[in-house]
């Protein structure tokens, strides 16, 4: 790669080097703002976030690279099928609602700090609790990773290489690390705060500098029809099965990842977390919709490229448009700023949750003498070691584990049942919600990986996701054995 | 009340996907399963925006504090 296919020019590094400064001051504003040493403190910001930073730090979490670069790759592809993007994204607000209210309320009266807390309390199981904390940990680690990768390539390329891909993965990580450490929670969701807004203000804007720099939208579906004219072929059973079981998967998925869960607690009160679900119920419309629509256009007016190309079509439009209009070099550095922002807030937000789970879950039982200082102190320390075997793994292995993080949200799901039924159902009992999540996770290990070593297993049975039908025999397990139990009892 | 809140914000989370419009037909240029998707997310995320309005209070009470679920 040579210097001179740039992206970003010296206005637009310096631009966002200020983004990074700022994100670091933000971080000391966090630790200023520390009221005491202890785990409460640190992980969820003292229990204090209020609406606008709860709001925002959901949304900056909830919305990944995956959202700025992914999606639009995705509709570029696959077409309108790819609304089921859309689809799913509202539906992870749904799926909070269900059971958001109840453990905001139980974490406040329990001081919980990590979802286990809640398992704990509910089933008093240390092994549960410690299952479904090594589950969580493991889907962010790869998250991490992936995200490590996806803001390597992001650096290498806008720079035109003058920035090495592990020079800006080194970079980029030890800034996250700082003001994480600073503040913890509390400088994690200001800087979210500044990246959510970032993040909005580049979809909405870039969105509407495409669509008008181009056909305006009647024009583009005509071309677009000319060019990719299966994208309009009708749906068949095995699409909607599919559409079907990746929404309930991801919906479910999404909705229980532990950094979002710890934004259930880390806010004031019931009726700040109230407002901001209402406000976010309705992001997916502004942020997932306009990105999948960028992907629509791309196909119309790029056609032809390939998977890794079509990951880049937001850019090579808004290079192409800022040949024609110069002014609209901008709005690219509003995209990369968009795409960091992106990054790193999933990237800070993953790294302190699984922080808090290590901790929490794991070291503090073995350990019951350690004060909370220490405590926090060891979690930053964890914090460190983390990222340093991240960044590592990102510059040295070749390729991420994708095969990993394609069953995140599919192993993520699968305490789904035991947290939403378990807040809802006095009588759920633990030992067949201990082996539902068992079982579901070994389905869903079995479905991915069993048809490499034989044609006989199926990956998508029935056309579902594995991780769906892993889900049905996951709450057969949970209710059935709670329903037997509950008989069995009333029958002695 | 909880258990048909729920049972009904899952139905109409699957209603989005577009079962019976998945055809040929098209809606101002585009297929109509796109369409019918498209005004079926607009339409739940609205739905479920009420119940959050309406219910969460009740969402937040103890589960043998209602009678009747």
């Amino acid at each position: 790669m040579n210097a001179d296919a740039a992206i970003l020019g010296t206005g637009g590094i310096v631009a966002i080097a200020t983004y990074l400064v700022a994100l670091l001051g933000l971080g000391w504003m966090g630790r200023r703002a520390r009221e005491e040493k202890s785990l409460a403190d640190f992980y969820l910001g003292g229990r204090s976030l209020g609406f606008l930073v709860l709001l925002l730090t959901l949304y900056a979490t909830q919305y990944s690279g995956n959202t700025l670069i992914g999606f639009a790759g995705k509709a570029y592809r696959e077409g309108f099928t790819f609304l089921v993007a859309v689809t799913f994204m509202t539906g992870v607000v749904a799926v909070q609602f269900l059971y958001a209210p109840r453990l905001q309320k139980l974490s406040h009266e329990h001081g919980f700090i990590t979802p286990s807390d809640f398992i704990m309390h509910r089933f008093q199981s240390r092994t549960f609790a410690a299952l479904i904390s090594i589950s969580g940990i493991l889907a962010l680690l790869n998250y991490v990773l992936t995200n490590l990768k996806g803001i390597g390539y992001a650096v290498e390329t806008v720079t035109g290489g003058k920035i090495s891909f592990a020079t800006g993965v080194i970079f980029l990580s030890v800034i996250i690390l700082i003001y994480e450490t600073l503040g913890g929670l509390r400088s994690v969701a200001w800087t979210d705060v500044l990246q959510g807004v970032i993040l909005l203000i580049g979809c909405l804007i870039i969105f509407t500098v495409i669509l008008f720099a181009y056909e305006g939208t009647t024009g583009i579906f005509t071309t677009l029809k000319e060019q990719r004219p299966e994208f309009w072929r009708p749906l068949t059973g095995k699409d909607l099965r599919w559409w079907a079981s990746t929404l309930i998967v991801v919906s479910g998925g999404i909705a229980i990842y532990p950094h979002a869960v710890q934004r259930i607690f880390a806010a004031k009160n019931s009726q700040t977390l109230k407002r901001a679900y209402l406000f976010m119920l309705f992001l997916p419309l502004a942020t997932t919709l306009l990105m999948v629509f960028v992907g629509w256009v791309g196909a119309a007016q790029i056609p032809g490229l390939d998977k890794s190309g079509s990951e880049s079509i937001t850019l090579l439009m808004l290079g192409e448009l800022s040949q024609k209009y110069p002014a609209l070099q901008i709005v690219i550095v509003l995209f990369v700023a968009a795409v960091f922002a992106a990054i790193m807030s999933t990237v800070d937000s993953a790294l302190l949750s699984i922080s808090s789970m290590i901790t929490q879950d794991l070291v503090r039982p073995r350990n019951p003498q350690l004060d909370e200082a220490r405590l926090t102190a060891i979690g930053k320390y964890i914090s460190w070691g983390l990222m340093g075997l991240m960044v590592w793994a990102a510059i040295s292995m070749d390729k991420t584990i994708w095969w990993f993080i394609q069953i995140k949200v599919e192993l993520l799901v699968q305490a789904l049942p035991a947290i939403l039924l378990g807040i809802h159902w006095k009588t759920l009992r633990t030992g067949p919600a201990m082996w539902g999540f068992v079982v579901g996770i070994l389905l869903v290990v079995f479905f991915a990986y069993g048809a490499t070593l034989t044609d006989g297993i199926p990956s998508r049975p029935f056309d579902m996701h594995g991780g769906f039908s892993a889900l049905i025999v996951n709450l057969l397990i949970t209710i059935g054995g709670s329903l037997a139990g509950k008989t069995a009892s009333s029958d002695s | 009340m909880r258990f048909r809140i729920g049972a009904l914000i899952v139905v109409l989370l699957l209603l989005q996907v577009p079962w019976l419009a998945a055809g040929e037909q098209e809606i101002g240029g585009v297929p109509v399963w796109a369409a019918y998707a498209l005004a079926g997310a607009i339409v739940f995320s609205s739905i479920v925006s009420f119940c959050v309005a309406r219910f969460w209070e009740r969402f937040a009470d103890d589960p043998d504090a209602e009678a009747g679920d």
